[in-house]
């Protein structure tokens, strides 16, 4: 639980810093729609796929960037950790 | 915390003492003066469709049954809910079409069904969609079968990008498709009256259904009703302002450039009925997001392509733009991005093409067409080559600045003139109509 907690908060200081600048970083909740609400475009998302493989040495598939894991800070916390408990 | 997984995304369910409580019966209770409210509030609208004779009659039906089983929806329990809606949706089939037509659009949609529903392989059920597709382009093309010809267009209009949607989900899904998320995405009320209707993405749908207060959904929809009322009415002040004005029209520089501005906001039609189709599927609990988001203010051609049809611009970006983008980023992400925007504008034209047919049974295979995308989807794919240069976060525009408003009015120029060239049937008559006032 720690670990993902690690985990939100460094995608929350990406995001923030990337694409919300002048934000607060605690004004980012965890449930807030990134994809649907406009905060991340098309070549935000890719940004932040590309963080996420560097930082956490996972691979993201095409289709595991959709609404179902890539619009929330909790779901892109839970795809990170689901794919490092695979390959671990 | 136990989970309901699968499509559409995880609800977390409650824990109550009887077992899991899904927080979205609590969610979509109701309430008899918010209900009030909101019925008022749609007899309005429906007033004002009387009144100024928005659409077509078979709107204001269309209408009057969705209000009508807004009302009934709204106080079903919640178990009931969604299955009213596609009673409510698959019988509009037999409200809108002849009893013989209703049933072969109904069986199509079951027949696909079955297919992506079987324990075929995904390659087999694949081919097996494509073969019903060949089937119903056939009937198409041909005309003479002893159907009416309004089932060709209404299976477009419902299947034709849908499908592809949620193919490209099935695709990477190990359970079997369910038959109520089948049957509440795929027939869907006011696809009978709007032909032209924004792709709606099969995750964001079943993640959005009732993801909120259903009261605050519903007064959105609501909302979004009105936007659209009000556009559908200024549409109809630009299309008489226009009127049908031919190159020979065109007098002056002032007479072209009223012309191609008119030209260009024939488009509140489109947008106008997008808002009420999404904001009618809002009152039955689905809390999608916007189409359209203040296109007539885009800064750049990039701002221009994420907020007109931003439905159209999701499906692309999920369906190509980035299957295209993640197998060639080992080329680097330049690369990468440039290739997969010029696919996404290519596959928009050829998409474009494949609506028309099905809607018109006509291929629109002209050079305005044509060009209209090619020379977008350029400019877009520098602007995306400008956005990957730019380092460090996106500088925050304030809207009203003497520099954004330049953007914008250089943005609007750019997309009015393509628009004009897109709006004329040939290179000739867009030719004449720039021309013309000059030579006479």
């Amino acid at each position: 639980m720690d670990a993902r907690i690690d985990v939100k908060n460094t995608l929350r200081d990406f995001i923030v810093a990337g694409y919300l600048p002048g934000e607060s970083v605690s004004n980012l909740k965890d449930d807030m729609r990134l994809r649907t609400s406009g905060i991340l475009d098309s070549l935000g998302t890719l940004a932040l796929v590309s963080f996420i493989e560097n930082r956490y040495s996972i691979v993201v598939e095409a289709h595991e960037t959709g609404i179902d894991n890539f619009d929330t800070i909790s779901d892109i916390a839970a795809l990170v950790e689901r794919k490092q408990a695979r390959t671990s | 915390m136990n989970v309901i997984g699968g499509r559409g995304g995880a609800i977390d369910l409650e824990t109550a003492a009887d077992g899991p409580v899904d927080p979205r019966e609590a969610r979509s209770a109701p309430h008899l003066g918010p209900f009030c409210a909101i019925v008022a509030q749609l007899g309005l609208l429906l007033l004002v469709f009387r009144l100024y004779r928005i659409e077509e009659p078979a709107f204001l039906v269309l209408m009057c049954v969705g209000v009508g089983g807004f009302a009934v929806h709204y106080w079903l329990p919640f178990r009931f809910k969604e299955w009213f809606w596609i009673a409510l949706s698959v019988g509009g089939a037999f409200v809108f079409l002849e009893p013989l037509t209703a049933v072969l659009f109904v069986g199509s949609g079951l027949v696909l069904y079955a297919i992506v529903a079987s324990p075929l392989s995904f390659a087999v059920r694949l081919a097996a969609v494509g073969g019903l597709f060949a089937v119903m382009l056939a009937g198409r093309t041909i005309g003479t079968w002893p159907v009416s010809p309004r089932l060709w267009p209404l299976f477009g209009a419902f299947f034709m990008f849908r499908t592809i949607v949620y193919l490209y989900d099935l695709a990477h899904r190990r359970d079997r498709p369910a038959l109520k998320e089948f049957l509440g995405y795929f027939f869907l009320l006011p696809n009978y009256y709007f032909l032209l209707f924004p792709v709606i993405d099969f995750q964001t749908m079943r993640r959005a259904y009732y993801q909120r207060d259903g009261h605050a959904i519903a007064q959105r929809g609501v909302g979004w009703m009105v936007r659209g009322t009000i556009q559908l009415l200024l549409y109809r002040v630009v299309y008489h302002a226009r009127g049908a004005a031919t190159p020979a029209d065109v007098t002056s520089a002032a007479g072209l450039l009223s012309v191609m501005v008119l030209t260009y906001l024939l488009y509140l039609r489109v947008s106008g009925q997008f808002h009420i189709i999404v904001g009618f599927l809002l009152l039955f609990g689905y809390d999608l997001p916007e189409t359209h988001r203040r296109y007539l203010l885009a800064n750049s051609l990039t701002d221009f392509w994420r907020r007109i049809n931003i439905y159209w611009k999701d499906f692309m970006v999920k369906v190509v733009y980035f299957p295209a983008y993640f197998r060639l980023r080992r080329y680097g992400e330049r690369t990468a991005a440039i290739v997969a925007t010029s696919l996404v504008f290519f596959v928009t034209w050829f998409l474009h093409v494949y609506q028309q047919f099905w809607l018109t049974g006509r291929l629109l295979l002209t050079w305005p067409d044509a060009l209209f995308w090619g020379i977008l989807g350029l400019l877009v794919m520098v602007n995306v080559r400008v956005e990957l240069g730019r380092r460090g976060p996106p500088r925050r525009i304030s809207p009203w600045t003497l520099s954004n408003v330049v953007r914008i009015a250089a943005t609007l120029a750019v997309i009015v003139g393509l628009w004009s060239l897109w709006s004329s049937p040939t290179l000739e008559e867009w030719s004449d109509l720039l021309t013309w006032w000059q030579i006479g």
